[in-house]
């Protein structure tokens, strides 16, 4: 499983957000991205979902063209936003069936640890990291073979970020990953690959030296 | 339809501000006016209403396989049928009762 986009560009008005931006998301690692904020990362991963048109660009999933907006009818490419995207006027036990409605699949959310003491809860009612964490085990039960994961350990706490990342492990074995967010040691420990979004550029990366040099830590 | 669940929760999430056209139509014009005008664009004033208050919840639906117009086609089917039952209702009550 691999998606790959090519010289993907991006402006709104005079500001450029992406230039010349070419990725490649394969199975078997998880890649990270980083960049400071509004640097344009959620504008990429929007691009690669389909929700957003770039400027220019050029798609392909396993080796054939992918064309985004076609994504949403095809289900090859999910995309957790970093802003609670799922309905809150439901319970969580409501919401997984709706979400994913196999049986089988229903079954193993149900028992992903941590998920069963939310079940009887509201969405709404969930806290900012309770709600990040259903978000991410929905997104890795779903048919989607390429995941794009926005600020996946935004506001959890930390043995729920380990299992966030055991979790995202074992997706990755059979699914495209990419995630990105600001627990930078976080997304170094678990990323085969990562490059930090700078003014528009991807830029390679594999150390935090790496990182003071490109201005994202100090 | 695999994801009906889902699609049940739209419908119910755009439904008032449809049926605020319908009773608005109904109350400024006719039943029959309304019913029209439900029909035509309930669907469309229903998807802008949840784009404004729940923006955010378009991913999810985009996730489940649904486009924007497929969002808008099965709203307008199932007003459709829904109106086509309460308008075969009302014509057999009024045919019971004249």
């Amino acid at each position: 499983m691999k998606l790959v986009g090519l010289n993907i560009t991006k402006s709104y008005g005079a500001n450029k957000i992406l230039e010349d931006v070419s990725l490649q998301i394969n199975a078997g690692g998880i890649f990270g991205l980083l960049g400071r904020n509004g640097c344009g990362k959620s504008t990429l991963l929007k691009i690669l979902f389909g929700s957003l048109k770039a400027d220019t660009g050029s798609f392909y999933l396993n080796q054939e063209t992918y064309e985004p907006y076609h994504n949403f009818r095809q289900q090859k490419v999910a995309y957790l936003a970093q802003d609670g995207m799922y309905p809150r006027q439901l319970k969580v036990k409501d919401l997984i069936p709706m979400a994913c409605p196999e049986g089988a699949v229903q079954d193993r959310i149900f028992y992903t640890p941590g998920i069963h003491e939310l079940t009887k809860k509201w969405v709404s009612s969930l806290s900012e990291g309770q709600r990040t964490y259903l978000g991410v085990v929905l997104s890795c039960y779903m048919p989607h073979s390429v995941l794009l994961l926005d600020e996946p350990f935004s506001m959890t706490d930390p043995k729920t970020i380990e299992q966030i990342k055991i979790l995202l492990e074992e997706t990755a074995k059979h699914k495209a990953v990419l995630i990105t967010d600001h627990y930078y040691h976080d997304v170094m420990e678990l990323c085969s690959e990562i490059k930090v979004l700078q003014q528009g550029k991807l830029y390679e990366t594999s150390t935090e030296e790496d990182l003071k040099r490109l201005g994202y830590i100090r | 339809m695999k994801y009906w669940r889902a699609l049940l929760h739209y419908y119910l999430s755009q439904l008032i501000p449809g049926l605020a056209l319908f009773f608005l139509s109904w109350a400024f014009i006719d039943l029959i006016w309304a019913m029209g005008i439900y029909i035509l664009l309930a669907h469309v004033v229903g998807y802008l209403a949840f784009r404004s208050f729940y923006a955010e919840q378009l991913n999810f639906y985009n996730n489940l396989g649904f486009t924007t117009g497929r969002l808008l086609l099965n709203v307008f089917y199932i007003n459709l049928l829904l109106l086509l039952v309460l308008a075969a209702l009302i014509s057999l009550i009024l045919w019971v009762l004249f």
